[in-house]
């Protein structure tokens, strides 16, 4: 799957109900190209920003950029340790439950 | 980067600990969905810290030291510990159950003390009989419990 996928995916995961109407209100992007887009278009850079700008204000990720660089620069070594751990343990448990990046060769049932 | 072994692959361990199991054998033991079994299979396999033999996954009796200790590694116990009991602590403030977590604030003197740690002695007894292999992983309970001096904590709390 391309960034490209990856994030039209991503859009689809947090706005199931979204029309072509909704999302194309929601990122100034005409309806028709959105339409295109969602069969596999490829998109413009500005296409792109205005779709992850959308998903970053749903998951209000620029509160979580902000922060974690102030994080970053504030917090103790432990502290930042311990945080980034659990970042580390939530992002490995999603990625063993979707697909295994190494590839299954065989398992026994 | 360090290999940050999670609950669920410990879970898979501890069951492969008993005795060596196939896919279905986990998944019945484990109750975790068996695609999501499948992939951990194929990272602890491809760590060495599993093999297949006849059919089956077994634990890998000659891991190197390196291995054994970051499977112990403080800073991801940490964390595993921290994922478990938050699970009690949540089901406890948001479902109200009851029995998932409870904390009490209290002051002991001397004689209290004894009679507490006498009744953690016995508690601890008990729960140290038991029977340490149980046939389903997944029926496990989790009993946690300990103690902090209050001060210690908020010290900690705002000096880490």
């Amino acid at each position: 799957m391309n960034t490209q996928q990856k994030l039209v995916e991503r859009y689809k995961q947090l706005f199931p109900k979204d029309t072509f109407q909704i999302i194309s209100n929601k990122t100034n992007i005409q309806i028709t190209r959105v339409f295109r887009i969602f069969n596999g278009s490829e998109m413009k850079i500005s296409e792109y920003l205005k779709f992850q700008e959308v998903i970053n204000r749903k998951l209000n990720i620029s509160d979580f950029q902000t922060l974690s660089q102030q994080a970053e620069n504030e917090l103790s070594e432990e502290k930042l340790s311990f945080i980034k751990n659990q970042i580390i343990s939530a992002l490995k448990i999603k990625a063993l439950r979707t697909t295994n990046e190494l590839g299954v060769t065989k398992v026994y049932a | 980067m360090k290999y940050q072994i999670t609950l669920v692959e410990r879970m898979i361990l501890e069951s492969l600990q008993i005795k060596p199991k196939n896919l279905n054998e986990l998944n019945m033991c484990t109750k975790i969905e068996k695609d999501f079994i499948r992939n951990i299979l194929t990272d602890l396999v491809s760590k060495n810290l599993i093999i297949s033999r006849e059919n089956k996954y077994q634990i890998n009796k000659h891991l190197d030291q390196s291995m054994i200790n970051e499977l112990f590694n403080k800073d991801f116990l940490n964390v595993e510990l921290m994922e478990m009991t938050q699970f009690c602590i949540k089901e406890k403030l948001y479902h109200k159950t009851e029995k998932a977590f409870k904390m009490k604030k209290v002051h002991m003197n001397e004689k209290e003390k004894k009679i507490y740690y006498g009744l953690l002695y016995n508690l601890e007894s008990f729960l140290d009989s038991l029977e340490k292999k149980p046939l389903t992983t997944s029926d496990t309970t989790i009993h946690f419990w300990g103690e902090g001096n209050y001060g210690k904590i908020i010290n900690h709390y705002i000096n880490a």
